[in-house]
């Protein structure tokens, strides 16, 4: 109860709350756009070699089954969506941040900061995936 | 949606739905924290259940002792460097989530301040480590690229 009557208080915002705000807003901007360039370069190198780079992939790997490149190729497709979305919400976090202090519009700060929970959604998603899998290996083999 | 109070420094608030949304990220990001602490003890455990593991560079015939000691001090540091990175991160996240749920709960402005701030540095330690490892990914393709053409 006592939570829920602080929840509907107004909080001002000072000016460190403005910077920090500001800060988060850089940073993540920055690893979206340093994303987005990576991914397209990678794009860029998989139109021209795409082929190749599969092939060259099947074949380091040690095991070897039938459909191996085919599951290849819609792996990494799944993985650059994941992660291209992962951008988005970046970008979007950073961009509804900044729009929310420059405007002083508390609903576009408050999209800024569900973007970034969408983000750790997926961050949680994926780190509960690969401890599971670590497990499971360190179990079974 | 939003609603502008009194005038005070930046002459805006926080509302009730932003609040919520804050608080809400800040939960998310509590349970980040704990996988990347979770991932760092199953990294230790991991690494001593497999000590012997550290035989690959025997089998593939490179059986020197001088190779192994490298090979091994290489998976040591990697793991070091591993388990750092990831309660560092763990760290950054659990104090935005602690101090920021505080700090909305109770309306102190500073704890919800470093919480904020805190989750400034988790993004900006990820900026430096993600443009720190493609630098080196990228000179490590040149270098062999041109030992390939050199070759």
């Amino acid at each position: 109860m006592e939570s829920h009557e602080e929840m509907n208080t107004e909080t001002p915002i000072n000016p460190q709350t403005e910077w920090a705000i500001t800060n988060i807003s850089r940073w993540v901007r920055y690893i979206a756009i340093f994303g987005f360039s990576v991914g397209g370069f990678i794009v860029t190198v998989m139109l021209f070699n795409g082929a190749s780079v599969f092939k060259a992939i099947e074949a380091a790997l040690p095991i070897k089954i039938q459909g191996l490149y085919t599951a290849l190729v819609i792996g990494f497709f799944i993985l650059f969506f994941i992660a291209a979305a992962v951008l988005y919400f970046l970008y979007k976090a950073s961009q509804q941040l900044i729009r929310g202090l420059l405007q002083k519009d508390t609903f576009l700060l408050a999209e800024g900061f569900r973007y970034l929970k969408n983000f750790f959604i997926v961050m949680s998603v994926y780190g509960v995936i690969m401890f599971l899998a670590n497990l499971l290996k360190l179990l079974y083999v | 949606m939003s609603e502008i109070q009194e005038p005070n420094d930046t002459g805006f608030s926080f509302d009730a739905y932003t609040k919520e949304k804050i608080k809400s990220t800040a939960r998310i990001a509590g349970i980040v924290a704990i996988v990347f602490l979770a991932s760092s003890v199953l990294d230790i455990f991991q690494y001593f259940f497999y000590k012997n593991a550290n035989t690959v560079s025997k089998k593939e015939g490179f059986n020197e002792p001088s190779l192994q000691q490298l090979a091994n001090t290489s998976s040591v540091f990697a793991l070091i460097v591993g388990i750092l990175i990831s309660l560092v991160s763990a760290y950054f996240l659990y104090s935005f989530f602690v101090n920021s749920k505080q700090g909305i709960a109770y309306s102190e402005g500073a704890k919800f301040d470093t919480g904020l701030k805190n989750l400034g540095n988790f993004f900006k330690l990820w900026a430096i480590l993600i443009t720190f490892f493609m630098v080196i990914i990228f000179l490590s393709a040149l270098a062999a690229g041109m030992g390939l053409s050199f070759n």
